[in-house]
């Protein structure tokens, strides 16, 4: 397969990188849990197999008590190397923050409600996440509406190593999670 | 990620979509739309209702784009969860919104937090609507039903809803 | 979600395209890890299908760039493209690539125009960009090829970069 010039926008050449073989067969489903867990305070997953394209975490938390502000951690490496950029919505204004040098990946800048019963809800992707050439690049959809308080963010976050993803922390800080699943996702297998 | 349940509008429309008997054996559900309503003037949102419930418990968060600005606004105390838009009759012919619902844990006793992303789209600044919404359903019930509703709108023909399940394994 | 087809770039590209889509799933999600060879910070990244022609294309996005929340039209609406997501330039911090998430909904209904959702987003360490988008192609013919490029020409998807095309199905069951 070859790559050729785009001759300008909407006015394409051909041929171009193409991807005509399709395995219209292939009914492997492409999304394979990895690993579930339930905590009171901390999550974490180990030895994260090398084996997919992307991962998928889906988490649903709640505190009981105080302020926390969760997160999650690559690698648990300690370092201050993770950063983001998110938008968000407060319920009155649409707004957009930067945060640089971080030890994590924080879900939301925010203070988490108390009473158990309440809870939030994360997904984050992470493409590419085994990848020992590229930056460790995530993003992520949050989401907690409290009934008259709350906010929803979109935020994309970046942890400059290139060390594959090998292990996936969660917490809160300063914590903790009264109640809190978290489900990590494969996606695609590379062997398939 | 495992297809449950697909609905797809006839000919003539209806104002109610409802899925039964939503397995329990799942860890999290998504619900993904692609709708089109018969309003005019107007966008609307998503409206949906879990175990058929009509009490004032849902609530939501929203952030979103419409007509070359940016919003975000806050419903609560509802009696149902209106959340992200839906494409009505005065936006581009055959033009059907793109709905995503995601709701993890769906079987525990807290309450239920709800991740919503749509989009309406137009050929114009009217009627296109990118939005991110939160979600709160304040019950501890598992959820076993979930219905896709208008009062007074007609959802379309070849409006599509689909189930999803999502499972920890 | 079934796997239909992808790959990681060895060498930069100027397009992507996956053709001879299957026509035996309901919708599609594609995800693109890419960055731009042009020397800017932050790059479009612009979809189009075997369906566009002329100007059937739109665009509408919600673009948060760590200080404010804009609305971003795209290239005007209708287009001949239609603008998805913002990724790192050659300009950007190195080894940063962007991540997309498109999903294409009723991809090969006929009754029906194209309606795509993405979710987008980079940072690269004091900058960055996250986006939601929303697109249409205003054709009601079945989508049997997608491709992307950067920039109005001359840019490449440089290597390492990584795209994958899914399908989703349905189920029959109505359980109503």
């Amino acid at each position: 397969m070859g790559v050729y010039e785009l001759s300008g926008a909407g006015s394409l050449k051909t041929p171009r990188t193409v991807y005509s073989s399709m395995n219209a067969n292939n009914q492997y489903g492409a999304m394979v849990p990895i690993g579930t867990s339930f905590s009171t305070n901390t999550t974490a997953f180990l030895n994260i197999p090398q084996t997919f394209q992307d991962l998928r975490l889906v988490v649903s938390a709640s505190i009981e008590s105080g302020t926390n502000f969760p997160f999650v951690a690559i690698n648990n490496e300690g370092s201050t190397a993770s950063s983001s950029t998110r938008l968000f919505g407060n319920g009155s204004s649409a707004l957009s923050e930067r945060r640089t040098g971080d030890g994590v990946w924080f879900f939301g800048a925010i203070p988490f409600a108390t009473g158990s019963t309440f809870v939030g809800s994360l997904t984050l992707d992470i493409l590419n996440y085994a990848s020992s050439t590229t930056f460790k690049t995530g993003i992520s959809r949050w989401a907690h509406d409290l009934n008259g308080s709350g906010q929803t963010h979109l935020t994309a976050y970046l942890k400059q190593t290139t060390a594959p993803i090998t292990r996936i922390d969660l917490g809160g800080n300063p914590g903790p999670f009264s109640v809190f699943t978290a489900t990590l996702y494969g996606i695609r297998a590379v062997s398939s | 990620m495992q297809p449950i349940y697909t609905q797809t509008v006839g000919a003539g429309g209806t104002y109610v979509v409802t899925f039964n008997n939503i397995p329990q054996t799942f860890t999290d559900l998504k619900l993904v739309v692609s709708l089109r309503e018969n309003s005019t003037g107007t966008i609307n949102q998503l409206f949906v209702r879990f175990n058929g419930s009509s009490a004032a418990n849902y609530s939501r968060t929203t952030v979103y784009g419409y007509n070359n600005g940016v919003f975000s606004d806050r419903a609560t105390n509802q009696t149902e969860m209106g959340i992200t838009f839906t494409n009505p009759g005065s936006s581009t012919a055959s033009t059907f919104s793109n709905n995503e619902l995601t709701i993890p844990n769906y079987t525990s006793s807290n309450f239920k937090s709800i991740i919503g992303d749509g989009v309406s789209e137009n050929n114009g600044v009217l009627y296109a609507a990118p939005a991110l919404g939160a979600g709160l359903w304040a019950n501890t019930s598992a959820i076993t039903s979930l219905t896709v509703f208008y009062s007074t709108v007609v959802i379309q023909q070849y409006t599509t809803i689909s189930l999803y399940g999502i499972t920890k394994g | 979600m079934v796997w239909i087809a992808g790959q990681t770039l060895g060498t930069g590209a100027n397009n992507i395209d996956f053709t001879s889509i299957p026509q035996t799933f309901t919708h599609l999600q594609a995800r693109i890890f890419t960055r731009s060879s042009v020397a800017v910070t932050g790059h479009d990244l612009n979809m189009y299908t075997n369906t566009t022609s002329g100007s059937n294309m739109t665009a509408h996005l919600l673009e948060g760039n760590g200080s404010s929340v804009n609305s971003n039209s795209g290239y005007g609406n209708p287009s001949s493209i239609s603008l998805v997501a913002w990724v790192p330039g050659a300009s950007s911090t190195a080894n940063v690539f962007g991540s997309v998430v498109i999903d294409i909904l009723d991809y090969r209904n006929t009754n029906k125009n194209k309606t795509f959702r993405t979710i987008s987003g980079y940072d690269a360490n004091g900058s960055g960009q996250v986006n939601f988008a929303s697109g249409m192609v205003m054709s009601t013919s079945a989508i049997t090829s997608i491709g992307w490029f950067v920039g109005g020409g001359g840019g490449q998807m440089i290597a390492g970069t990584r795209f994958d095309l899914y399908g989703i199905t349905t189920s029959q069951v109505t359980g109503a």
